[in-house]
Protein backbone atom coordinates (compact mmCIF):
# COMPACT_ATOMS: atom_id res chain seq x y z
CA UNK A 1 0.00 0.00 0.00
CA UNK A 2 2.67 2.40 1.06
CA UNK A 3 4.70 1.67 -2.05
CA UNK A 4 1.57 2.12 -4.20
CA UNK A 5 0.79 5.42 -2.46
CA UNK A 6 4.29 6.72 -3.09
CA UNK A 7 3.94 5.69 -6.72
CA UNK A 8 0.73 7.68 -7.01
CA UNK A 9 2.41 10.72 -5.52
CA UNK A 10 5.36 10.30 -7.89
CA UNK A 11 2.92 10.05 -10.79
CA UNK A 12 1.10 13.21 -9.69
CA UNK A 13 4.35 15.15 -9.23
CA UNK A 14 5.54 14.00 -12.65
CA UNK A 15 2.27 15.16 -14.23
CA UNK A 16 2.52 18.53 -12.52
CA UNK A 17 6.11 18.89 -13.65
CA UNK A 18 5.24 18.00 -17.25
CA UNK A 19 2.34 20.42 -17.14
CA UNK A 20 4.65 23.17 -15.95
CA UNK A 21 7.16 22.38 -18.69
CA UNK A 22 4.42 22.43 -21.33
CA UNK A 23 3.19 25.77 -20.02
CA UNK A 24 6.68 27.19 -20.21
CA UNK A 25 7.08 25.92 -23.78
CA UNK A 26 3.75 27.07 -25.17
CA UNK A 27 3.14 30.31 -23.32
CA UNK A 28 5.30 32.90 -24.98
CA UNK A 29 7.80 34.46 -22.66
CA UNK A 30 7.53 38.22 -22.26
CA UNK A 31 10.87 38.68 -24.03
CA UNK A 32 9.91 36.80 -27.20
CA UNK A 33 6.43 38.31 -27.19
CA UNK A 34 7.91 41.79 -27.21
CA UNK A 35 10.47 41.12 -29.88
CA UNK A 36 8.87 39.31 -32.78
CA UNK A 37 7.13 40.88 -35.73
CA UNK A 38 4.02 39.27 -37.26
CA UNK A 39 3.56 39.31 -41.01
CA UNK A 40 0.02 38.83 -42.30
CA UNK A 41 -0.47 37.97 -45.97
CA UNK A 42 -3.80 38.34 -47.74
CA UNK A 43 -3.08 35.43 -50.01
CA UNK A 44 -0.37 33.26 -51.54
CA UNK A 45 0.49 35.86 -54.16
CA UNK A 46 3.74 35.52 -56.09
CA UNK A 47 4.08 39.31 -55.90
CA UNK A 48 4.40 39.13 -52.10
CA UNK A 49 7.44 36.85 -52.04
CA UNK A 50 10.14 39.45 -52.84
CA UNK A 51 8.95 42.10 -50.33
CA UNK A 52 8.37 39.39 -47.73
CA UNK A 53 11.91 38.12 -48.23
CA UNK A 54 13.55 41.55 -47.99
CA UNK A 55 11.43 42.51 -44.98
CA UNK A 56 12.31 39.29 -43.14
CA UNK A 57 16.02 39.74 -43.81
CA UNK A 58 16.19 43.42 -42.93
CA UNK A 59 13.78 44.02 -40.06
CA UNK A 60 16.28 42.76 -37.49
CA UNK A 61 13.70 40.86 -35.38
CA UNK A 62 12.23 37.35 -35.44
CA UNK A 63 9.35 37.14 -37.91
CA UNK A 64 6.23 34.93 -37.72
CA UNK A 65 4.28 34.62 -40.95
CA UNK A 66 0.51 34.11 -41.18
CA UNK A 67 -1.53 33.72 -44.37
CA UNK A 68 -5.25 34.42 -44.73
CA UNK A 69 -5.16 32.52 -48.04
CA UNK A 70 -7.79 34.86 -49.43
CA UNK A 71 -10.33 33.69 -46.87
CA UNK A 72 -11.57 36.51 -44.66
CA UNK A 73 -13.41 33.93 -42.49
CA UNK A 74 -10.04 32.78 -41.20
CA UNK A 75 -9.44 36.22 -39.75
CA UNK A 76 -10.96 35.81 -36.25
CA UNK A 77 -9.00 32.66 -35.42
CA UNK A 78 -5.80 33.89 -37.03
CA UNK A 79 -5.90 37.35 -35.47
CA UNK A 80 -6.69 35.86 -32.07
CA UNK A 81 -3.56 33.74 -32.43
CA UNK A 82 -1.43 36.66 -33.67
CA UNK A 83 -2.57 38.95 -30.88
CA UNK A 84 -2.17 36.30 -28.18
CA UNK A 85 1.52 36.24 -29.12
CA UNK A 86 1.73 40.00 -28.51
CA UNK A 87 3.74 40.95 -31.61
CA UNK A 88 5.80 44.13 -31.46
CA UNK A 89 4.40 45.12 -34.86
CA UNK A 90 2.28 43.67 -37.67
CA UNK A 91 3.38 44.04 -41.29
CA UNK A 92 0.58 43.30 -43.71
CA UNK A 93 0.64 42.63 -47.44
CA UNK A 94 -2.56 43.03 -49.43
CA UNK A 95 -5.94 44.70 -48.91
CA UNK A 96 -7.69 41.89 -46.98
CA UNK A 97 -4.84 41.59 -44.51
CA UNK A 98 -4.71 45.38 -44.08
CA UNK A 99 -8.42 45.60 -43.37
CA UNK A 100 -8.35 42.68 -40.93
CA UNK A 101 -5.33 44.12 -39.08
CA UNK A 102 -7.03 47.51 -38.81
CA UNK A 103 -10.23 46.05 -37.34
CA UNK A 104 -8.44 43.73 -34.90
CA UNK A 105 -6.04 46.34 -33.59
CA UNK A 106 -8.68 49.04 -33.14
CA UNK A 107 -8.59 48.44 -29.37
CA UNK A 108 -4.86 47.76 -29.29
CA UNK A 109 -3.15 51.05 -30.17
CA UNK A 110 0.10 49.73 -28.73
CA UNK A 111 0.50 47.34 -31.69
CA UNK A 112 1.67 49.27 -34.74
CA UNK A 113 0.58 48.10 -38.20
CA UNK A 114 2.38 48.79 -41.48
CA UNK A 115 0.40 47.96 -44.60
CA UNK A 116 1.68 47.52 -48.15
CA UNK A 117 0.61 46.20 -51.55
CA UNK A 118 -2.89 47.66 -51.18
CA UNK A 119 -4.26 49.09 -54.43
CA UNK A 120 -6.16 52.35 -53.82
CA UNK A 121 -5.57 52.20 -50.07
CA UNK A 122 -7.78 55.28 -49.62
CA UNK A 123 -10.96 53.33 -50.28
CA UNK A 124 -10.41 50.99 -47.30
CA UNK A 125 -10.57 53.81 -44.74
CA UNK A 126 -7.61 52.43 -42.85
CA UNK A 127 -6.95 55.52 -40.81
CA UNK A 128 -10.03 57.09 -39.26
CA UNK A 129 -10.04 56.59 -35.53
CA UNK A 130 -6.71 54.79 -35.40
CA UNK A 131 -3.22 56.11 -34.82
CA UNK A 132 -1.35 52.79 -34.91
CA UNK A 133 -1.36 52.48 -38.70
CA UNK A 134 1.27 53.51 -41.23
CA UNK A 135 1.68 52.24 -44.76
CA UNK A 136 3.32 52.24 -48.15
CA UNK A 137 1.13 53.22 -51.10
CA UNK A 138 1.05 50.97 -54.09
CA UNK A 139 1.42 53.74 -56.65
CA UNK A 140 4.62 55.58 -57.57
CA UNK A 141 4.28 59.23 -56.54
CA UNK A 142 3.47 61.50 -59.51
CA UNK A 143 6.44 63.72 -58.69
CA UNK A 144 8.83 60.79 -58.99
CA UNK A 145 7.47 60.13 -62.46
CA UNK A 146 8.07 63.76 -63.45
CA UNK A 147 11.57 63.75 -61.92
CA UNK A 148 12.51 60.69 -63.97
CA UNK A 149 11.06 62.38 -67.05
CA UNK A 150 13.21 65.42 -66.27
CA UNK A 151 16.31 63.19 -66.44
CA UNK A 152 15.45 61.50 -69.72
CA UNK A 153 13.97 64.59 -71.43
CA UNK A 154 15.27 67.67 -69.56
CA UNK A 155 13.57 70.10 -71.94
CA UNK A 156 10.11 68.96 -70.84
CA UNK A 157 8.26 71.94 -69.36
CA UNK A 158 4.55 71.31 -69.87
CA UNK A 159 3.03 67.93 -69.16
CA UNK A 160 -0.60 67.17 -69.93
CA UNK A 161 -2.87 64.75 -68.11
CA UNK A 162 -6.49 63.68 -68.57
CA UNK A 163 -8.34 62.26 -65.56
CA UNK A 164 -11.71 61.78 -63.96
CA UNK A 165 -12.61 63.82 -60.87
CA UNK A 166 -14.36 60.78 -59.43
CA UNK A 167 -11.23 58.62 -59.32
CA UNK A 168 -8.17 60.86 -59.48
CA UNK A 169 -8.86 64.30 -58.03
CA UNK A 170 -6.49 63.66 -55.08
CA UNK A 171 -3.72 62.35 -57.38
CA UNK A 172 -3.95 65.39 -59.61
CA UNK A 173 -3.75 67.73 -56.62
CA UNK A 174 -0.55 66.00 -55.46
CA UNK A 175 0.78 65.89 -59.03
CA UNK A 176 0.34 69.65 -59.49
CA UNK A 177 2.21 70.42 -56.27
CA UNK A 178 5.06 68.07 -57.21
CA UNK A 179 5.31 69.36 -60.78
CA UNK A 180 5.64 72.89 -59.45
CA UNK A 181 8.55 71.85 -57.21
CA UNK A 182 10.35 70.56 -60.30
CA UNK A 183 9.62 73.59 -62.47
CA UNK A 184 7.09 71.70 -64.62
CA UNK A 185 3.68 73.03 -65.58
CA UNK A 186 0.95 70.35 -65.32
CA UNK A 187 -1.99 70.93 -67.62
CA UNK A 188 -4.87 68.80 -66.36
CA UNK A 189 -8.27 68.21 -67.95
CA UNK A 190 -11.03 66.15 -66.37
CA UNK A 191 -13.45 63.95 -68.29
CA UNK A 192 -16.30 61.77 -67.08
CA UNK A 193 -16.61 59.23 -69.92
CA UNK A 194 -13.87 57.18 -71.65
CA UNK A 195 -14.89 58.29 -75.13
CA UNK A 196 -14.27 61.95 -74.23
CA UNK A 197 -10.56 61.19 -74.00
CA UNK A 198 -9.56 61.79 -77.64
CA UNK A 199 -11.28 65.13 -77.84
CA UNK A 200 -9.72 66.28 -74.55
CA UNK A 201 -6.28 65.17 -75.71
CA UNK A 202 -6.54 66.94 -79.07
CA UNK A 203 -7.49 70.16 -77.32
CA UNK A 204 -4.35 70.13 -75.20
CA UNK A 205 -1.86 68.49 -77.60
CA UNK A 206 -0.40 71.68 -79.06
CA UNK A 207 0.19 73.18 -75.59
CA UNK A 208 2.21 70.32 -74.09
CA UNK A 209 5.55 68.64 -74.72
CA UNK A 210 4.81 65.56 -72.64
CA UNK A 211 1.79 63.51 -71.62
CA UNK A 212 1.37 61.62 -68.34
CA UNK A 213 -0.89 58.55 -68.25
CA UNK A 214 -2.71 58.41 -64.94
CA UNK A 215 -4.08 55.05 -63.80
CA UNK A 216 -7.69 56.16 -63.89
CA UNK A 217 -10.38 53.65 -64.95
CA UNK A 218 -12.23 56.29 -66.97
CA UNK A 219 -9.12 57.14 -69.00
CA UNK A 220 -7.17 53.90 -68.93
CA UNK A 221 -8.91 51.76 -71.52
CA UNK A 222 -7.13 49.63 -74.10
CA UNK A 223 -8.60 51.73 -76.92
CA UNK A 224 -7.48 55.02 -75.37
CA UNK A 225 -3.94 53.83 -74.58
CA UNK A 226 -3.47 52.31 -78.01
CA UNK A 227 -4.74 55.51 -79.67
CA UNK A 228 -2.59 57.66 -77.39
CA UNK A 229 0.54 55.69 -78.21
CA UNK A 230 0.09 56.37 -81.93
CA UNK A 231 -0.86 59.99 -81.33
CA UNK A 232 2.21 60.69 -79.18
CA UNK A 233 4.42 59.09 -81.78
CA UNK A 234 2.85 61.17 -84.57
CA UNK A 235 3.16 64.42 -82.64
CA UNK A 236 6.63 63.63 -81.25
CA UNK A 237 5.32 63.84 -77.70
CA UNK A 238 7.03 62.34 -74.68
CA UNK A 239 4.65 59.93 -73.02
CA UNK A 240 5.01 58.70 -69.43
CA UNK A 241 3.36 55.59 -67.97
CA UNK A 242 3.44 53.67 -64.72
CA UNK A 243 4.10 50.05 -65.60
CA UNK A 244 6.55 47.95 -67.54
CA UNK A 245 3.73 46.87 -69.88
CA UNK A 246 3.14 50.36 -71.25
CA UNK A 247 6.87 50.84 -71.97
CA UNK A 248 7.17 47.50 -73.75
CA UNK A 249 3.98 48.43 -75.62
CA UNK A 250 5.63 51.53 -77.10
CA UNK A 251 5.20 54.32 -74.53
CA UNK A 252 8.50 56.24 -74.15
CA UNK A 253 9.10 55.73 -70.45
CA UNK A 254 7.57 54.15 -67.40
CA UNK A 255 8.36 54.48 -63.72
CA UNK A 256 7.33 51.32 -61.93
CA UNK A 257 7.53 50.23 -58.29
CA UNK A 258 10.63 48.34 -57.19
CA UNK A 259 8.63 45.59 -55.48
CA UNK A 260 11.54 44.10 -53.53
CA UNK A 261 12.22 47.49 -51.98
CA UNK A 262 8.68 47.57 -50.54
CA UNK A 263 9.95 45.04 -47.98
CA UNK A 264 13.16 47.03 -47.33
CA UNK A 265 11.19 50.25 -46.90
CA UNK A 266 8.72 48.54 -44.55
CA UNK A 267 11.63 47.09 -42.55
CA UNK A 268 13.12 50.60 -42.26
CA UNK A 269 9.76 51.98 -41.11
CA UNK A 270 9.32 49.12 -38.60
CA UNK A 271 12.76 49.80 -37.10
CA UNK A 272 11.99 53.51 -36.90
CA UNK A 273 8.78 52.71 -34.99
CA UNK A 274 10.17 49.99 -32.72
CA UNK A 275 13.66 51.26 -31.99
CA UNK A 276 13.42 55.00 -32.45
CA UNK A 277 9.79 55.28 -31.32
CA UNK A 278 8.63 57.17 -34.39
CA UNK A 279 4.84 57.28 -34.29
CA UNK A 280 2.97 55.46 -37.08
CA UNK A 281 0.61 58.42 -37.23
CA UNK A 282 3.52 60.75 -38.02
CA UNK A 283 4.79 58.42 -40.74
CA UNK A 284 1.35 58.09 -42.36
CA UNK A 285 1.36 56.63 -45.85
CA UNK A 286 4.66 56.96 -47.67
CA UNK A 287 4.92 56.52 -51.42
CA UNK A 288 7.03 53.54 -52.48
CA UNK A 289 10.48 55.17 -52.58
CA UNK A 290 12.21 52.47 -54.63
CA UNK A 291 11.42 52.72 -58.32
CA UNK A 292 12.44 51.23 -61.65
CA UNK A 293 12.88 53.45 -64.68
CA UNK A 294 12.15 51.80 -68.01
CA UNK A 295 13.00 53.54 -71.25
CA UNK A 296 11.86 52.57 -74.73
CA UNK A 297 14.71 53.67 -77.01
CA UNK A 298 12.93 52.60 -80.16
CA UNK A 299 10.19 55.12 -79.34
CA UNK A 300 12.80 57.73 -78.38
CA UNK A 301 14.33 57.47 -81.86
CA UNK A 302 10.94 57.58 -83.54
CA UNK A 303 9.96 60.82 -81.83
CA UNK A 304 13.43 62.29 -82.41
CA UNK A 305 14.38 62.43 -78.73
CA UNK A 306 18.09 62.33 -78.11
CA UNK A 307 18.87 60.67 -74.76
CA UNK A 308 22.37 61.08 -73.36
CA UNK A 309 24.35 57.97 -72.47
CA UNK A 310 24.56 59.10 -68.83
CA UNK A 311 20.76 59.35 -68.63
CA UNK A 312 20.42 55.95 -70.31
CA UNK A 313 22.78 54.46 -67.74
CA UNK A 314 20.46 55.60 -64.96
CA UNK A 315 17.54 53.64 -66.43
CA UNK A 316 16.97 50.20 -64.96
CA UNK A 317 15.89 48.75 -68.26
CA UNK A 318 16.24 49.81 -71.87
CA UNK A 319 13.66 48.41 -74.27
CA UNK A 320 14.97 48.41 -77.81
CA UNK A 321 13.03 45.76 -79.69
CA UNK B 1 37.95 3.60 -74.50
CA UNK B 2 35.50 5.35 -72.16
CA UNK B 3 37.92 5.02 -69.26
CA UNK B 4 40.56 6.87 -71.29
CA UNK B 5 38.31 9.85 -72.02
CA UNK B 6 38.03 11.12 -68.46
CA UNK B 7 41.75 11.62 -67.77
CA UNK B 8 42.16 13.09 -71.26
CA UNK B 9 39.34 15.56 -70.65
CA UNK B 10 40.76 16.39 -67.25
CA UNK B 11 44.21 16.97 -68.77
CA UNK B 12 42.63 19.16 -71.44
CA UNK B 13 40.87 21.30 -68.86
CA UNK B 14 43.98 21.56 -66.73
CA UNK B 15 45.89 22.56 -69.84
CA UNK B 16 43.42 25.28 -70.58
CA UNK B 17 43.68 26.51 -67.03
CA UNK B 18 47.43 26.48 -67.40
CA UNK B 19 47.13 28.70 -70.42
CA UNK B 20 45.10 31.05 -68.29
CA UNK B 21 42.18 31.06 -70.61
CA UNK B 22 39.36 28.80 -69.53
CA UNK B 23 37.81 27.82 -66.23
CA UNK B 24 35.19 25.32 -65.24
CA UNK B 25 31.94 26.90 -66.39
CA UNK B 26 29.58 25.41 -63.86
CA UNK B 27 31.34 26.60 -60.72
CA UNK B 28 32.62 30.07 -61.52
CA UNK B 29 30.22 32.88 -60.86
CA UNK B 30 30.97 36.55 -60.37
CA UNK B 31 28.51 38.35 -58.08
CA UNK B 32 28.17 42.12 -58.24
CA UNK B 33 26.48 44.36 -55.70
CA UNK B 34 27.24 48.07 -55.82
CA UNK B 35 24.25 50.13 -54.67
CA UNK B 36 26.10 53.43 -54.95
CA UNK B 37 26.89 53.00 -58.63
CA UNK B 38 25.25 55.38 -61.08
CA UNK B 39 24.70 52.43 -63.38
CA UNK B 40 21.10 51.26 -63.01
CA UNK B 41 20.81 49.01 -66.03
CA UNK B 42 22.01 45.74 -64.56
CA UNK B 43 20.71 43.73 -67.52
CA UNK B 44 23.00 45.67 -69.83
CA UNK B 45 25.86 45.42 -67.34
CA UNK B 46 25.47 41.66 -67.29
CA UNK B 47 25.49 41.58 -71.11
CA UNK B 48 28.67 43.65 -71.28
CA UNK B 49 30.45 41.65 -68.59
CA UNK B 50 29.48 38.28 -70.07
CA UNK B 51 30.68 39.55 -73.44
CA UNK B 52 33.93 40.73 -71.89
CA UNK B 53 34.58 37.36 -70.25
CA UNK B 54 33.71 35.56 -73.43
CA UNK B 55 36.20 37.66 -75.43
CA UNK B 56 38.83 37.09 -72.74
CA UNK B 57 38.01 33.36 -73.01
CA UNK B 58 37.05 33.16 -69.37
CA UNK B 59 34.10 30.95 -68.48
CA UNK B 60 32.71 33.23 -65.82
CA UNK B 61 29.05 34.02 -65.42
CA UNK B 62 28.32 37.54 -64.19
CA UNK B 63 25.40 37.99 -61.80
CA UNK B 64 24.53 41.54 -60.71
CA UNK B 65 22.18 42.25 -57.77
CA UNK B 66 20.22 45.40 -57.08
CA UNK B 67 18.96 44.34 -53.63
CA UNK B 68 20.82 43.23 -50.56
CA UNK B 69 18.19 40.58 -49.75
CA UNK B 70 18.66 38.92 -53.16
CA UNK B 71 22.44 38.94 -52.77
CA UNK B 72 22.19 37.53 -49.24
CA UNK B 73 19.95 34.67 -50.35
CA UNK B 74 22.21 33.68 -53.26
CA UNK B 75 25.64 34.28 -51.79
CA UNK B 76 24.99 31.93 -48.87
CA UNK B 77 23.46 29.23 -51.05
CA UNK B 78 25.63 29.26 -54.18
CA UNK B 79 29.02 30.54 -53.14
CA UNK B 80 30.46 32.60 -56.02
CA UNK B 81 34.11 32.36 -57.08
CA UNK B 82 34.34 36.15 -57.37
CA UNK B 83 32.34 39.04 -56.00
CA UNK B 84 32.48 42.81 -56.18
CA UNK B 85 31.02 44.06 -52.92
CA UNK B 86 30.83 47.24 -50.86
CA UNK B 87 33.60 47.44 -48.27
CA UNK B 88 31.10 47.41 -45.39
CA UNK B 89 29.62 44.14 -46.62
CA UNK B 90 32.98 42.50 -47.12
CA UNK B 91 34.18 43.63 -43.68
CA UNK B 92 31.08 42.20 -42.01
CA UNK B 93 30.67 38.94 -43.93
CA UNK B 94 34.03 38.32 -45.62
CA UNK B 95 35.32 35.84 -43.03
CA UNK B 96 32.09 33.96 -42.62
CA UNK B 97 31.71 33.58 -46.42
CA UNK B 98 35.43 32.82 -46.89
CA UNK B 99 35.79 35.79 -49.22
CA UNK B 100 39.29 37.13 -49.51
CA UNK B 101 40.21 40.43 -51.16
CA UNK B 102 41.53 39.96 -54.64
CA UNK B 103 41.86 43.55 -55.77
CA UNK B 104 41.28 46.39 -53.35
CA UNK B 105 41.08 50.03 -54.30
CA UNK B 106 44.17 52.01 -53.34
CA UNK B 107 43.91 53.75 -50.00
CA UNK B 108 44.15 57.23 -51.43
CA UNK B 109 41.75 59.72 -52.97
CA UNK B 110 41.58 57.73 -56.20
CA UNK B 111 40.33 54.63 -54.40
CA UNK B 112 37.60 56.33 -52.43
CA UNK B 113 34.37 58.26 -52.89
CA UNK B 114 32.27 60.52 -50.73
CA UNK B 115 28.61 60.96 -50.00
CA UNK B 116 26.78 64.19 -49.30
CA UNK B 117 24.07 64.76 -46.73
CA UNK B 118 21.33 66.86 -48.32
CA UNK B 119 18.34 68.74 -46.97
CA UNK B 120 15.64 70.86 -48.52
CA UNK B 121 16.40 74.61 -48.77
CA UNK B 122 13.15 75.31 -46.91
CA UNK B 123 14.10 72.99 -44.08
CA UNK B 124 15.32 74.18 -40.68
CA UNK B 125 17.50 71.08 -40.25
CA UNK B 126 21.13 71.88 -39.56
CA UNK B 127 24.20 70.00 -38.32
CA UNK B 128 23.05 70.36 -34.72
CA UNK B 129 19.53 68.99 -35.02
CA UNK B 130 19.80 66.04 -37.41
CA UNK B 131 18.39 63.50 -34.98
CA UNK B 132 14.82 62.20 -35.23
CA UNK B 133 14.53 63.24 -38.87
CA UNK B 134 13.94 60.89 -41.81
CA UNK B 135 16.85 60.08 -44.07
CA UNK B 136 16.71 58.22 -47.40
CA UNK B 137 19.86 56.40 -48.46
CA UNK B 138 21.05 53.23 -50.17
CA UNK B 139 21.61 50.25 -47.92
CA UNK B 140 24.56 50.03 -45.56
CA UNK B 141 23.32 46.67 -44.29
CA UNK B 142 21.10 45.78 -41.31
CA UNK B 143 23.55 47.54 -39.01
CA UNK B 144 23.57 50.59 -41.26
CA UNK B 145 23.61 52.99 -38.32
CA UNK B 146 27.02 51.78 -37.23
CA UNK B 147 28.46 52.07 -40.74
CA UNK B 148 26.92 55.50 -41.10
CA UNK B 149 28.42 56.56 -37.77
CA UNK B 150 31.83 55.50 -39.13
CA UNK B 151 31.60 57.42 -42.39
CA UNK B 152 30.22 60.66 -40.98
CA UNK B 153 32.84 63.19 -39.87
CA UNK B 154 33.92 62.60 -36.27
CA UNK B 155 33.40 66.24 -35.35
CA UNK B 156 29.72 65.83 -36.13
CA UNK B 157 28.33 64.89 -32.76
CA UNK B 158 25.40 62.79 -33.76
CA UNK B 159 23.98 59.47 -32.65
CA UNK B 160 23.02 57.86 -35.96
CA UNK B 161 20.75 55.45 -34.07
CA UNK B 162 18.42 58.38 -33.67
CA UNK B 163 18.01 58.93 -37.40
CA UNK B 164 14.90 57.53 -39.08
CA UNK B 165 16.64 55.85 -41.98
CA UNK B 166 14.61 54.64 -44.95
CA UNK B 167 16.45 52.36 -47.35
CA UNK B 168 16.15 52.94 -51.11
CA UNK B 169 17.74 50.93 -53.94
CA UNK B 170 19.52 53.79 -55.69
CA UNK B 171 20.71 57.36 -55.14
CA UNK B 172 18.20 58.89 -57.55
CA UNK B 173 15.36 57.45 -55.42
CA UNK B 174 16.83 59.13 -52.31
CA UNK B 175 17.35 62.41 -54.13
CA UNK B 176 13.84 62.49 -55.60
CA UNK B 177 12.30 61.54 -52.23
CA UNK B 178 14.01 64.60 -50.74
CA UNK B 179 13.22 66.94 -53.64
CA UNK B 180 9.53 66.00 -53.39
CA UNK B 181 9.31 66.19 -49.60
CA UNK B 182 8.80 62.45 -48.95
CA UNK B 183 11.79 62.47 -46.56
CA UNK B 184 13.66 65.24 -44.75
CA UNK B 185 17.23 64.29 -45.67
CA UNK B 186 19.06 62.24 -48.29
CA UNK B 187 22.55 60.80 -48.38
CA UNK B 188 23.82 60.33 -51.93
CA UNK B 189 27.20 59.92 -53.57
CA UNK B 190 28.89 63.12 -54.68
CA UNK B 191 29.38 61.62 -58.12
CA UNK B 192 25.70 60.77 -58.56
CA UNK B 193 24.63 64.20 -57.34
CA UNK B 194 26.95 65.72 -59.94
CA UNK B 195 25.43 63.55 -62.68
CA UNK B 196 21.83 64.51 -61.79
CA UNK B 197 22.75 68.20 -61.49
CA UNK B 198 24.39 68.08 -64.92
CA UNK B 199 21.38 66.30 -66.47
CA UNK B 200 18.80 68.69 -65.04
CA UNK B 201 19.67 71.41 -62.48
CA UNK B 202 15.93 71.91 -61.81
CA UNK B 203 15.90 68.65 -59.87
CA UNK B 204 18.28 69.96 -57.23
CA UNK B 205 17.40 73.66 -57.21
CA UNK B 206 15.66 73.38 -53.82
CA UNK B 207 18.31 71.24 -52.18
CA UNK B 208 21.19 72.23 -49.90
CA UNK B 209 24.29 70.22 -49.08
CA UNK B 210 24.87 69.99 -45.32
CA UNK B 211 28.06 67.99 -45.00
CA UNK B 212 30.28 65.50 -46.81
CA UNK B 213 31.12 62.09 -45.40
CA UNK B 214 34.69 60.98 -44.86
CA UNK B 215 36.37 59.03 -47.67
CA UNK B 216 34.55 55.74 -48.30
CA UNK B 217 36.62 53.00 -49.94
CA UNK B 218 35.40 51.84 -53.36
CA UNK B 219 33.95 48.31 -53.56
CA UNK B 220 36.35 45.43 -53.12
CA UNK B 221 36.75 42.56 -55.57
CA UNK B 222 36.96 39.32 -53.60
CA UNK B 223 37.40 35.65 -54.36
CA UNK B 224 36.13 32.65 -52.50
CA UNK B 225 39.06 30.74 -51.06
CA UNK B 226 36.83 27.66 -50.93
CA UNK B 227 36.38 27.67 -54.70
CA UNK B 228 39.35 29.34 -56.31
CA UNK B 229 42.84 28.03 -55.80
CA UNK B 230 45.63 30.53 -55.36
CA UNK B 231 47.05 30.05 -58.85
CA UNK B 232 43.63 30.72 -60.40
CA UNK B 233 43.53 34.03 -58.62
CA UNK B 234 46.80 35.05 -60.23
CA UNK B 235 45.31 34.27 -63.63
CA UNK B 236 42.18 36.28 -62.90
CA UNK B 237 44.41 39.08 -61.72
CA UNK B 238 46.35 38.97 -64.97
CA UNK B 239 43.18 39.51 -66.92
CA UNK B 240 41.96 42.24 -64.61
CA UNK B 241 45.28 44.05 -64.50
CA UNK B 242 45.94 43.48 -68.19
CA UNK B 243 49.71 43.28 -68.18
CA UNK B 244 49.68 42.61 -71.93
CA UNK B 245 48.24 46.06 -72.46
CA UNK B 246 45.22 44.90 -74.48
CA UNK B 247 43.03 47.53 -72.88
CA UNK B 248 41.17 44.84 -70.94
CA UNK B 249 41.77 46.49 -67.59
CA UNK B 250 40.52 49.84 -68.75
CA UNK B 251 37.55 48.16 -70.39
CA UNK B 252 36.48 46.14 -67.35
CA UNK B 253 36.90 49.13 -65.05
CA UNK B 254 34.79 51.19 -67.42
CA UNK B 255 32.08 48.55 -67.48
CA UNK B 256 32.08 48.16 -63.70
CA UNK B 257 32.37 51.91 -63.13
CA UNK B 258 35.37 51.41 -60.87
CA UNK B 259 37.93 54.22 -60.95
CA UNK B 260 40.91 52.47 -59.44
CA UNK B 261 42.22 49.14 -58.17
Amino acid sequence: MFMLGRGEWTHKILHAFLGLVLCLVFIPSPASAENHVAVLLSDTEKAYSAPLDSFTKEVGAPVKIYNLEGDIHKAPEMMAEILSQKPALIFVLGAKAAYVAKIWTSDLPEIPVIFSMVLNWQKYELFPGQENIAGIANEVAPGVQFANTAIIAPATRRIGVIYSKEHSAHVIKEAKESAEKLGIDLIAKSISRPHDFRHAFQRMADRIDGYWIVADPVVYTLENISWLEKKCMKQNLICIGQSRNVATGGILLAVDIDVTNIGSQAASMAKNILIRHQSPKNIGVMPPLGTRLLLNMKTARKIGLSVSQVAMDLANEIIDK
Amino acid sequence: MKKGIVPLLFAFLVGLLGAGTTFSKSSLEFYYFNPDSSYGNLGRLKGEMDNFFSKAKLSISFQPFSHLSDLERKIRKDRPALALLPQWYWKKHGDELHLRPFLKPPEDKEGTYRKILLVSKQSDINLHNLENHSLAMTTLGPEGHEVLQDILPKELEINTRRLNIVVVPKDTDALFALALGHVEMALVSKENLKIITRLNPNLVKNINALIETRDIPLPVLCYSEKISEGKDIERFKNVFLDPGGKGLRRKIMEILHVHAW
